[in-house]
């Protein structure tokens, strides 16, 4: 052997180590290149150029698909869909691969063994160095349930926008990133919206430390309800009930949270008026009693059943039984509005002559009025035909007006008058009186519960300051209605209506 | 011979100031606090005229009644029932029981003498 022929032998085994080499590189390529392709979740598929036959198709495929690799080895698309579906399939192929292009298709419904799915695929196409068409590579994701993930989700943020109460999103500083259309509404701001405005700012400003302390629970604590003064972009305030909802399913952890939010001002204020009648009743049952039995108390004494007073002592006792029955008049009447306000009392409905009341309450009164040298003058339409309406309650109103009109005259008469209205359809009374008539300002005042005007203590008949309000709600629970009319100096009238059947 | 009047009260105060004036004005006056104590004194005393309170102890104002309507000897005894009207609902519970005369607390003690001086006459 020549050392030529020892060279090239040499030369030889280290190229064919090299060659054993490359061969081994390869091998491991191919081998982790399969692993990856067998292992993705994707299913990844390849057809030749020419018929479009699967010459790989992975394990992800085989189960998207249904079959097995085997099985799907040398057959083409017509061979396992529907033939519009996989004329479909072939002709997007055929694009792809003349093209030379990636194309994306990112919802494709396909028919697989085991039912329908949707799928984002992926073609691409492989091609010789001189550009002819080899292969077609697929990658198909299947995301029939991220779509209908997508979809629910696209409903439930519908009726989220459209559902009655108010929501939001915020983030951890309670910046809204997002409200609903009855949060937006709810403050005001359905023209505009309240994306990025801070919750704060729609609140009142002494809350804001019990807001921020709710900001920092809801992170621990998940849920947390607060009731604050908020107001509307108009200024108008109202009582909030918040309620903040982490927005994380972990716990303890900062990020955005929900704030659900309601506007409680009615609740809030039928639970004071609540509070208020009950507290009334009780107060005015809790004292009628004692206040009765002082009153019988001082009346022994007056009577001489416990010995004989002195006109000093009687004089005492006179301004003590005085006092305790204005006390008397006026827990009686509190009550008695209470009730009306409440709507519990039943009236009576009963054929009543409207004069044969006003007689009666004349007749009544006339000594007071007689007293403060006042005339008491009826005038009484004849016409006028008997009214349905609670004969007791309807006395009770003129009675408070006349006491009323003889309260506020010094001298001069007092008009009492009932007539039928032009269209014959109401009783019209009215008590004119001749006393200083009411200030325009003071007119609103007069029906309102205490609504007593300057001037009451001075006539020396101090009356409960609920007579008007009292007469107010029985005329109008009677369907009628009550008003006066009045200039100051020139005496007022109150007229009141009752409708005939 | 003094009428005798008999007032079953719990409000010592009331029943105080009502069996003063009735004994000033000329009535032989005995009191019970509760309903046991009503019943036997309406046997031993033999009132001839009884108020009656409703929220009493022991048996209350509408038991009492019934007791004594349902015993012969006491079956026509004259009652004047006296009484808040917080729960009970006198004027129905009085219609439904037959009850003629009654009280609705708290009341002017005029009224009440001259129911009692119809019903002693």
């Amino acid at each position: 052997m020549t050392d030529d022929s020892q060279k090239s032998r040499e030369e030889l085994i280290a190229e064919l180590n090299r060659l054993r080499y490359s061969e081994k590189s390869l091998r491991t390529a191919t081998a982790f290149l399969d692993t990856i392709l067998e292992n993705i979740p994707d299913m990844i598929f390849v057809k030749e150029a020419d018929e479009l036959r699967f010459v790989r198709f992975n394990r992800a495929g085989e189960k998207l698909l249904g079959y097995s690799s085997d099985f799907m080895r040398n057959k083409n698309d017509y061979d396992f869909f529907p033939k519009d579906e996989a004329d479909h399939f072939t002709a997007k192929d055929r694009e792809v691969l003349s093209a030379g292009d990636v194309v994306e298709i990112s919802e494709e419904p396909i028919h697989t063994k085991n039912g329908e799915r949707l799928l984002h695929t992926k073609k691409v196409p492989i091609l010789s160095e001189d550009g002819k068409p080899l292969y077609l590579l697929g990658i198909s994701e299947d995301i029939t349930e991220k779509k209908k993930t997508q979809e629910k989700l696209t409903l439930l943020t519908l009726a989220m926008e459209n559902m009655l109460e108010a929501f939001a999103e915020m983030d951890a500083g309670g910046r809204i990133i997002h409200a609903n259309g009855a949060y937006t509404e709810l403050f005001g701001y359905a023209d505009e919206g309240l994306k990025g405005v801070l919750f704060e700012s729609l609140v009142h400003q002494s809350n804001h430390s019990l807001m921020r302390q709710a900001y920092h629970d809801v992170v621990s604590k998940g849920k947390v309800e607060i009731s604050v003064s908020a107001k509307r972009k108009d200024g108008k305030r109202f009582d909030l009930l918040a309620v903040f909802v982490r927005a994380s399913i972990e716990a303890a952890k900062a990020g955005t949270f929900f704030c659900f939010a309601q506007d409680v001002s009615e609740r809030k204020y039928k639970e004071a008026l609540e509070i208020k009648t009950d507290l009334v009743s009780m107060i005015s049952h809790e004292l009628r009693t004692p206040l009765h039995t002082i009153r019988e108390g001082l009346k022994l004494i007056r009577d001489g059943l416990v010995g004989e007073t002195t006109d000093e002592q009687k004089e005492v006792l006179g301004s003590s039984s005085r006092s305790v029955e204005r006390l008397i008049r006026m827990v009686n009447a509190v009550l008695d509005l209470q009730k009306l306000e409440a709507g519990v009392v039943e009236f009576l409905s009963e054929e009543v002559l409207i004069s044969e009341l006003i007689d009666g309450i004349v007749a009544e009164l006339t000594p007071l009025a007689a007293a403060r040298k006042i005339l008491l003058q009826r005038e009484i339409d004849t016409a006028l035909k008997p009214v349905f309406c609670d004969k007791d309650r309807i006395s009770q109103v003129l009675f408070n007006l006349i006491h009323n009109a003889i309260k506020f005259s010094t001298e001069g008469k007092i008009v009492i008058s009932a007539n039928l209205s032009d269209d014959r359809s109401e009783a019209v009374i009215s008590v004119k009186d001749h006393g200083p008539g009411i200030k325009e300002e003071d007119m609103p005042k007069i029906f309102r519960n205490f609504g007593q005007l300057e001037g009451t203590k001075k006539s020396g008949l101090s009356g409960t300051g609920l007579g008007l309000a009292i007469s107010k709600k029985i005329i109008t629970q009677h369907h009628g209605r009550i008003w006066v009319e009045s200039r100051a100096g020139e005496g007022s009238a109150f007229i009141f209506t009752l409708p005939c059947q | 011979m003094k009428k005798r009047i008999l007032i079953v009260e719990d409000d010592t105060d009331v029943l105080k100031f009502t069996m003063l004036r009735l004994s000033k004005m000329g009535y032989c006056v005995e009191s019970a606090l509760d309903g046991e104590d009503a019943l036997k004194k309406v046997r031993e005393w033999r009132p001839d005229l009884m108020i009656l309170d409703i929220n009493i102890p022991k048996i209350d104002g509408y038991g009492v009644y019934q007791s004594i309507r349902s015993k012969p000897e006491t079956e026509s005894l004259p009652v004047i029932f006296a009484s808040a009207n917080l729960q009970a609902n006198l004027p129905e519970k009085a219609r439904e029981l037959g009850i003629e005369h009654y009280f609705i607390k708290p009341f002017d003690t005029t009224e009440l003498i001259e129911k009692v001086k119809i019903l002693l006459t």
